[in-house]
């Protein structure tokens, strides 16, 4: 694996991303995660995910884009922790972040069960 | 005198000739208007308002003519001869109401009898209901209270659309806080709005007023699914009874719109996090000051905040006996500063 990476979602994706699933609009946090995050996660063993330039970073494109990294595909909150790091200004989003990553790891858990 | 003589026989021909000009015009006008008679017809209210009990009522009334009407009819005349004053939230919703009802019927058209009020003409072609329906309108708008407003729809989520409407005139700054919140209500729209309600592929699922007029920007979206009310208690059943219990089952939307706001809020009070939904947006916009101002008009119930120092905060909840089926989020916020 190749050492580290970064993404930013404004010159990579777009400005403006917001919606959940692909059939809610063009540039959504299901799209986000297939066509950047997964192919540079199964590619670099660090992923920098930066947020400058971009705006309307609303919740359910968040969750999707992360907690969906769990609830899709398998990783885990601890190798998330490791590999995946968020960079943004703002305290508000990572925590926001971090909380989907978590929760969908608790669902996963109580799910296999 | 054989001058003359030609000169009297040309003005008389010019003469006879528009005479007969206007006997057409009339004649047309005439059977125009019998036409239009003909069709089946709803009269719009003298006042476009969902915030006053019977003006709503009568408002809701018209769009449920226009429905059980299309049922059975291809052309239906909407006669706004009689409508003189307009609220852009009711407007709003009338407009979402018709666009929708064009986007599921390709075969059905709409005739306008058209408004005797100058303004009221400009507003429809200002927000280009009238383009829409390929109805032909001469009028410019001119009026101060007119020009500012722009409209836009959707199927998706499009936060670059919104982006480009807040920036365009006045190079607007709206902050990123309240442009979340704002993304957040679309998405909304969009994602969640229309559970359980079959659209056919065309059909747009909000559409949005705003304006930016004398430093304050104004800006409402709708959109036309099961309403916060519903949404809520889809998510947690107990939440009806709940609201039976502390306001009787007549008023219970209202209660409900207030527990989604206060829900969302107390979920992340504790965690710092940006509050998501309807607590987000309320406090974006508390945080333009006691200029701001938030509506959420959602099935049957309304609830206002008006922000202001502590004593002038005044939040008002209402319940309304008719349902708009749907729900407008609508706020305004000074702009001639950054919000805190």
């Amino acid at each position: 694996m190749k050492p580290e990476t970064t993404i930013s979602i404004a010159k990579d994706f777009s400005s403006y991303p917001g919606g959940r699933y692909k059939t809610h609009g063009p540039y959504t946090g299901e799209g986000f995660r297939e066509e950047l995050l997964i192919p540079a996660l199964k590619e670099y063993s660090k992923v920098i995910v930066n947020f400058d330039g971009g705006r309307g970073y609303n919740s359910s494109f968040l969750e999707e884009a992360f907690g969906g990294l769990i609830r899709k595909h398998n990783f885990t909150y601890q190798e998330l922790k490791e590999r995946l790091i968020i960079d943004c200004n703002l305290p508000s989003i990572k925590l926001e972040i971090d909380q989907y990553i978590k929760e969908a790891q608790e669902q996963t858990m109580l799910q296999n069960a | 005198m054989r001058k003359c003589l030609h000169e009297n026989t040309e003005r008389f021909k010019r003469k006879s000739s528009w005479a007969i000009r206007k006997q057409k015009r009339n004649k047309i006008k005439v059977k125009h208007e019998n036409y239009l008679s003909s069709l089946p017809s709803v009269k719009l209210p003298e006042e476009l308002c969902i915030d006053k009990e019977t003006e709503r009522n009568a408002l809701l009334t018209a769009i449920s003519q226009i429905n059980s009407h299309i049922k059975t009819h291809n052309i239906v005349l909407l006669d706004f001869s009689h409508t003189k004053t307009i609220h852009a939230t009711a407007m709003l919703l009338l407009n979402s109401h018709i666009r929708q009802i064009i986007d599921n019927n390709s075969t059905l058209k709409f005739k306008f009898r058209l408004p005797h009020n100058p303004k009221v003409k400009q507003v429809l072609k200002q927000i280009g209901l009238l383009d829409h329906i390929n109805e032909k309108l001469r009028v410019n708008p001119t009026d101060h209270d007119v020009i500012h407003w722009k409209c836009v729809s959707g199927q998706y989520v499009n936060n670059e659309l919104s982006a480009k409407l807040f920036t365009d005139d006045l190079e607007v700054h709206i902050n990123d806080q309240l442009f979340a919140a704002f993304a957040e209500a679309m998405a909304n729209s969009v994602e969640h709005a229309y559970e359980g309600i079959a659209l056919t592929e065309n059909t747009d699922k909000w559409w949005m007023f705003m304006q930016t007029k004398d430093n304050y920007m104004s800006v409402a979206l709708c959109d036309l699914g099961i309403g916060i009310p519903e949404s809520l208690t889809r998510k947690d059943a107990s939440w009806k009874q709940r609201a039976i219990d502390a306001v009787g089952i007549e008023k219970i939307d209202k209660y409900l719109i207030e527990a989604a706001v206060q829900e969302s809020k107390s979920r992340h009070r504790d965690k710092k996090e940006r509050g998501k939904g309807l607590s987000q947006i309320v406090s974006a916009v508390n945080n333009y000051g006691k200029e701001a101002g938030f509506i959420i008009y959602s099935n049957h119930g309304c609830y206002k905040k008006f922000f202001g120092d502590k004593k002038a905060d005044k939040l008002t909840t209402h319940n309304y006996k008719n349902s708009i089926n749907g729900t407008i989020i609508s706020w305004k916020v000074p702009i001639d500063r950054q919000a805190s």
